[in-house]
């Protein structure tokens, strides 16, 4: 529609286009006329001018000439001077017409006449003119004559004619020209005429088009309404051009449509009308019956209608047999009284009221009344009374005509019980279906208890309800308080009669008094109905017990069967709620389970989605909880988890033929977590059937990291202690295959024994280190716990390095009790094993000091080398098997790597730590830290805050003594007494002890079994400048005379055996303190 | 004469490689690890390079690697170790290792063996 509208044009629009298209092309014409015919006419004026001037020029020519001829022969006659002198001025003026007319556009014969003329002239005024006036001058008019006869005034008389014949043509020259002018203006005329006619042509054919565009749509039109009323066809094409048209074309065409549709309508309503028409012939039929049928019901009416007619203040006149039968009332009972007598009571005073005010004004009252019967029964009757009025208008009496029509209000009245009754068990249904509904969905036993409570309460109409589930205590009530049902909940008595009633029962009522506080304000006696059912299960167990109460009225045996029908479906919905809640528990138990299992679980349906999986997945793959829910699709938990491994295309591969495998198979899996470390899992995959049809797969991954670690440390172990076994072996094979085979020289044998001796020792001791480590680690070692003074042991062990005479090994010992529990040939294992790598590992010698001290109930012992040191990087790992620091200085040095962590297995069966700190090139000091045992220590915790007592002593006592007993024996004394005790086991190297310690004596055992004795020891003592003052106690089983005691300057002397008080004494003398003895 | 190199950092296992090749028309060097090894080596051409796997720092195939390629190429390389296992003999291989020797292994043989080489 739209489209043709654009397309085609209002009859305004083409009525202005052709206007304005005529104006043009009129408009066109006359200016192209109007243009031609005036330079036609600007043609012809000029034209006109032309031959205007051409006459002009001649007549003035013609003139002069004239005047010239005259002048000349009136000089010729009269000789007057005058005239010559006119006669010049003549000729001048013929010059300039000549010159004139020669100026002027010429022809060819004016052109040829004005040479001539020319000619004529200077001829004339050179030549003949001064012949004749010189023939004048002389008076010969004959040779005048002659001269005039000569041919001059043919000439003249030739111009003369030619200027007059000149003057002709200009004339008619002019003449044509004003012809041609008048030619010209018919010929405009006639243009103009033909212009008009032309435009008015033009306009009238195109306001026929213009018409004809209107018609011809017009006439469609026509035809097509004309179409319309015999054809019924409404199609007009709506392409027009006008727009005007097209819309009038639609809209016939639409009113053509609605025009039919009408008519389709009409015609149907006509059809209708026809069967109306058809319909109401035959009910006029049927009237015409009916009221011949009337007629006779008429009579019958009379029998049966009810009249009853009164006086004006309604006393009852007469009544008929109708009334009387219906009544009850004999005629006689009735007569006379008034109408009052009838009265049920059931219409309040104002319906009578009104009933009276109608009639009393004269007008008809028409109503229903129920009156009463003389028994007591009621009856109704439509009712119609009519006051009668005499001719002063006043009511003389009221005559009532009623129809009983008890039994329809009675129907009427059923009928209506009847509709509510249905409405309400439409309501019922409903609200079951809404409750089914509601239950089907219900998987929550708190729901379904509302839902059904609601349900009975919408449905059932009672003061208090209870609806509760025996095995939760769960309820639902109505009218009850919390307290009420407490009561009930605990009151076995109430409770298990209530059960095993209904266990046997399925339902029953309970009549009872009404409570105090059901009563309410009336204080009458009631009587309460309890109404108790149950739902079952399948088990025919009571699940749930519902307890309806009604004040006043009990429960019909319909609404009783009705609620027992409901328990069946209740107690469906209830085993199925219960059913849920197992699967519920044991789905929890499962879910709890797998969550728990050591493995990661991952279960993944056969199209590869992951059904489930457990944290420990997450774990083992070092995955973030949120970074696979969501991606139960298989490329994104496949991709996630193979991206955390080391190989992923073999995990993928691995997972997609693993999700359909027929049987058990497994994998093993590499993967780093973000921390570096690997995680070594083993994969299997379990397929899952549900009857008999694979359905998934389980995929249990199981972290055997650590099973990894212990294999890889065994075989490494195993190939590490092969490599240490066979280095010795070499040594010790292939020296002797030497000894065997080759001829050797003395010293070569010598020499090649010694390193087979040797390296068998090695190899001896690596096996024996590794049968102990082996104890150690496995927990197999035994232990012969006891008390051992660890003092005293370090002494033992200090004795049997003595031979090492590089080393100077002393023992700083300012604890106040050593005594551990322990086993004593481990701890001297122990002890053997660091003092030897302190020795070991200081090549080039120095002081090996083993300082003892008490700590916070520990005691620790620290030995201290100065040797090579270990390197700060290999410190955290050097208690690992088999661990030797890797360079060229301990390589020399040599041994089986396994010390150290013997070592700290001994001490950590000791319930003991084991450290080293260490500077390379420095030193390194070994400690360890074992549990006190000593008994009063432990009693008195006092000392256990400050046990080492190094810093306040009264000072340190050097004892150097070879009899480890006594030494003990003399350094508990010494230490008990607040002394420190630095023990020496030799004379050697003593001078280094004295120089690490300012000490206060120096006990010396005079038979020391080294190369060196007491007093050559003394004696360095005594010749060092520094030393000199130190006092020297000597301590020996030899006595000893008083020249040597002061030879030496000895300041005490104690023989053997003395006691340790003695020591102690001395040195307190020495000190000068000798209030304490 | 033919040079070789004995490297080892065992005492005891380099006095008896050099004590068995004694008898034979070689000159014999030390050198106790892989460092000094790879000096000697820089120095001097040798024939046949004895070589322990296990030693500090660097081992024997280390030393190989370090090696400028076609410095060894005349020399026979013989490989002395401890370590049993086959890929470590397959790593000795690829790093230019002529002739596997297992501790412990026999003089006489390792003799032989030089001997064998050495008249070559």
């Amino acid at each position: 529609m739209t489209n043709k509208t654009n397309r085609s044009d209002t009859i305004k629009t083409r009525f202005y286009k052709i206007t304005f298209l005529s104006l043009s092309i009129v408009i066109l014409i006359s200016a192209i006329t109007i243009f031609s015919l005036h330079s036609i006419q600007s043609d012809i004026r000029q034209q006109f001018n032309q031959s205007s001037a051409h006459y002009d020029a001649v007549g003035q020519l013609e003139y002069n000439l004239t005047q010239v001829l005259f002048r000349a022969r009136s000089y010729y006659a009269f000789q007057e001077q005058t005239d010559l002198e006119q006669l010049n001025r003549d000729l001048e003026q013929l010059e300039e017409s000549i010159d004139q007319f020669g100026n002027l556009e010429l022809s060819e014969n004016e052109r040829e006449f004005y040479t001539m003329l020319n000619t004529f002239y200077d001829t004339y005024s050179q030549t003949l003119l001064p012949q004749a006036m010189n023939y004048v001058d002389n008076d010969d008019y004959a040779s005048l004559r002659e001269l005039g006869e000569d041919g001059t005034y043919e000439d003249i008389n030739y111009f003369l004619s030619y200027t007059n014949a000149v003057q002709s043509i200009s004339e008619n020259e002019r003449n044509s020209v004003l012809n041609e002018t008048t030619e010209l203006f018919d010929l405009f005329m006639i243009v103009f005429i033909s212009i008009g006619i032309l435009s008015f042509s033009i306009i009238i054919f195109m306001i026929n088009r213009l018409l004809k565009s209107i018609h011809q749509p017009l006439d469609q039109l026509l035809v097509a309404t004309k179409s319309l009323g015999t054809e019924h066809k409404a199609n007009l094409e709506e392409n027009f051009g006008l727009q005007e048209f097209d819309t009038l074309a639609s809209t016939h065409n639409e009113m053509a449509m609605k025009i039919q549709e009408k008519e389709e309508e009409l015609v149907t309503q006509n059809q209708e009308l026809l069967t109306q028409q058809e319909q109401l012939e035959f009910n006029q039929e049927q009237l015409q019956s009916y009221i011949s049928e009337i007629e006779h019901i008429n009579k019958a009416l009379d029998q049966s209608a009810l009249v009853c007619i009164t006086d004006n203040e309604g006393k009852i006149l007469s009544v008929n047999d109708r009334f009387t039968k219906t009544s009850g009332y004999d005629e006689d009972e009735l007569t006379g009284h008034s109408t009052r007598i009838l009265k049920s009571g059931f219409h309040s005073a104002n319906y009578y009221e009104n009933l009276w005010l109608t009639i009393s004004k004269g007008k008809i009252w028409n109503g229903k009344l129920k009156n009463e019967t003389k028994d007591g029964d009621f009856y109704w009757i439509e009712a119609t009374i009519v006051p009668f009025i005499d001719q002063k208008s006043h009511i003389y009496k009221y005559i009532l005509i009623g129809i009983d029509i008890t039994e329809n209000i009675n129907n009427e009245q059923q009928l209506q019980l009847l509709l509510h009754e249905t409405q309400y068990e439409k309501d019922k249904s409903e609200k079951y279906g809404l409750l089914n509904k509601e239950l089907t969905f219900t998987s929550d036993r708190s729901t379904f208890l509302k839902q059904t409570f609601r349900y009975f309460e919408s449905i059932f109409h009672f003061e208090k309800g209870l609806l509760l589930s025996i095995y939760d205590n769960a309820y639902e009530q109505k009218g009850f308080t919390p307290e009420h049902i407490n009561e009930l909940l605990n009151s076995d008595e109430v409770y298990s009669y209530i059960l095993s009633r209904l266990e046997n029962e399925s339902h029953y009522v309970i009549k009872r008094e009404v409570k105090q506080d059901e009563k309410g304000v009336a204080d009458v006696k009631t009587f309460a109905y309890d109404f108790y059912t149950s739902v079952k299960n399948d088990r025919d167990e009571v699940e749930l017990v519902l307890a309806l109460t009604r004040i006043g009225h009990t429960f019909t045996d319909e609404e009783m069967e009705e609620i027992s029908l409901l328990m069946k479906p209740l107690g469906m919905a209830l085993s199925r709620i219960n059913i849920y809640e197992a699967v519920q528990l044991e789905r929890s138990l499962n879910n709890s389970i797998i969550q728990n299992v050591n493995e990661g679980l991952q279960l993944v349906s056969v199209d590869g989605t992951m059904l489930q999986t457990n944290q420990n997945v997450f774990d083992i793959f070092d995955l973030e909880d949120d970074q696979l829910v969501g991606t139960s699709m298989q490329a994104n938990w496949m991709d996630q988890l193979a991206n955390q491994c080391e190989s992923p295309s073999d995990i993928k591969r691995f997972f997609k033929t693993m999700i359909n495998p027929s049987t058990l198979t497994e994998a093993s899996i590499a993967c780093r977590q973000s921390s570096g470390n690997m995680k070594y899992i083993k994969l299997y995959a379990f397929p899952i059937f549900t009857k008999g049809e694979k359905t998934s797969t389980l995929f249990v991954f199981r972290d055997q990291t650590k099973e990894h670690e212990v294999d890889q440390m065994k075989s490494e172990l195993v190939s590490t202690v092969s490599h240490e076994l066979r280095t010795p072996l070499s040594s010790v094979l292939g020296f002797t295959e030497m000894l065997l085979h080759k001829e050797l020289k003395p010293e070569k044998k010598k020499l090649y024994l010694e390193t087979i001796y040797r390296e068998a020792q090695r190899l001896t001791t690596l096996i024996n280190d590794f049968l102990d480590i082996q104890r150690i680690e496995s927990g197999k070692q035994e232990y012969n716990m006891e008390p051992v003074e660890l003092n005293r042991l370090i002494m033992e062990v200090v004795q049997l390095f003595k031979q090492h005479t590089h080393h100077t090994i002393h023992i700083e010992d300012t604890a106040l009790s050593t005594t551990v529990w322990g086993d004593h040939d481990r701890l001297i294992q122990l002890l053997t094993n660091l003092i030897n790598n302190a020795i070991k590992f200081s090549p080039d010698g120095g002081i090996v000091t083993i300082q003892i001290q008490n700590k916070a109930n520990k005691v620790h012992i620290h030995i201290k080398d100065e040797g090579i040191g270990i390197p700060k990087s290999e410190l955290n790992s050097m208690f690992t098997k088999f661990k030797r620091v890797d360079n060229s200085a301990s390589k020399k040095i040599g041994g089986t790597g396994l010390g150290l962590a013997i070592s700290k297995g001994i001490v950590q069966a000791h319930q003991g730590d084991i450290w080293i700190d260490s500077i390379e090139n420095e030193g390194t000091t070994v400690s360890i830290s074992l549990p006190s045992h000593d008994q009063q220590m432990l009693l008195h915790s006092s000392l256990q805050e400050d046990n080492d007592r190094s810093h306040d002593t009264k000072g340190t006592i050097l004892l150097v003594e070879d009899d480890i007993s006594f030494a003990s024996l003399l350094s508990d004394s010494l230490k008990t007494n607040g002394f420190n005790v630095v023990h020496h086991l030799s004379a050697q190297n003593v001078s280094t002890v004295i120089n690490q310690h300012s000490l206060t004596a120096i006990v010396i055992d005079l038979m020391l079994d080294d190369t060196m004795n007491g007093w050559e020891l003394i004696e360095e003592i005594k010749a060092h400048p520094k030393w000199r003052t130190l006092p020297i106690i000597v301590s020996s089983a030899l006595s000893v005379g008083q020249d040597l005691s002061e030879k030496y300057q000895i300041d005490a002397y104690l023989e053997k055996p003395y006691s340790p008080d003695v020591l102690v004494k001395a040195c307190h003398e020495l000190l000068g303190d000798t209030d304490n003895s | 004469m033919k040079r070789i190199l004995i490297v080892d950092d065992e005492v005891a296992l380099r006095m008896l490689l050099t004590d068995s090749l004694e008898d034979l028309n070689c000159e014999v060097d030390e050198a106790s690890n892989g460092q000094e090894a790879y000096d000697q080596i820089s120095q001097k051409d040798y024939d046949i390079l004895v070589l322990d796997y296990m030693m500090p720092h660097m081992t024997g195939i280390d030393l190989l690697q370090k090696l400028e390629p076609n410095t060894l190429q005349d020399a026979t390389i013989i490989m002395l170790t401890a370590k049993t296992q086959t890929t470590d003999e397959q790593v000795a291989s690829e790093a230019g290792v002529d002739i596997f020797i297992k501790k412990p292994f026999s003089p006489l043989e390792f003799i032989n063996l030089v001997e064998g080489l050495l008249n070559d």
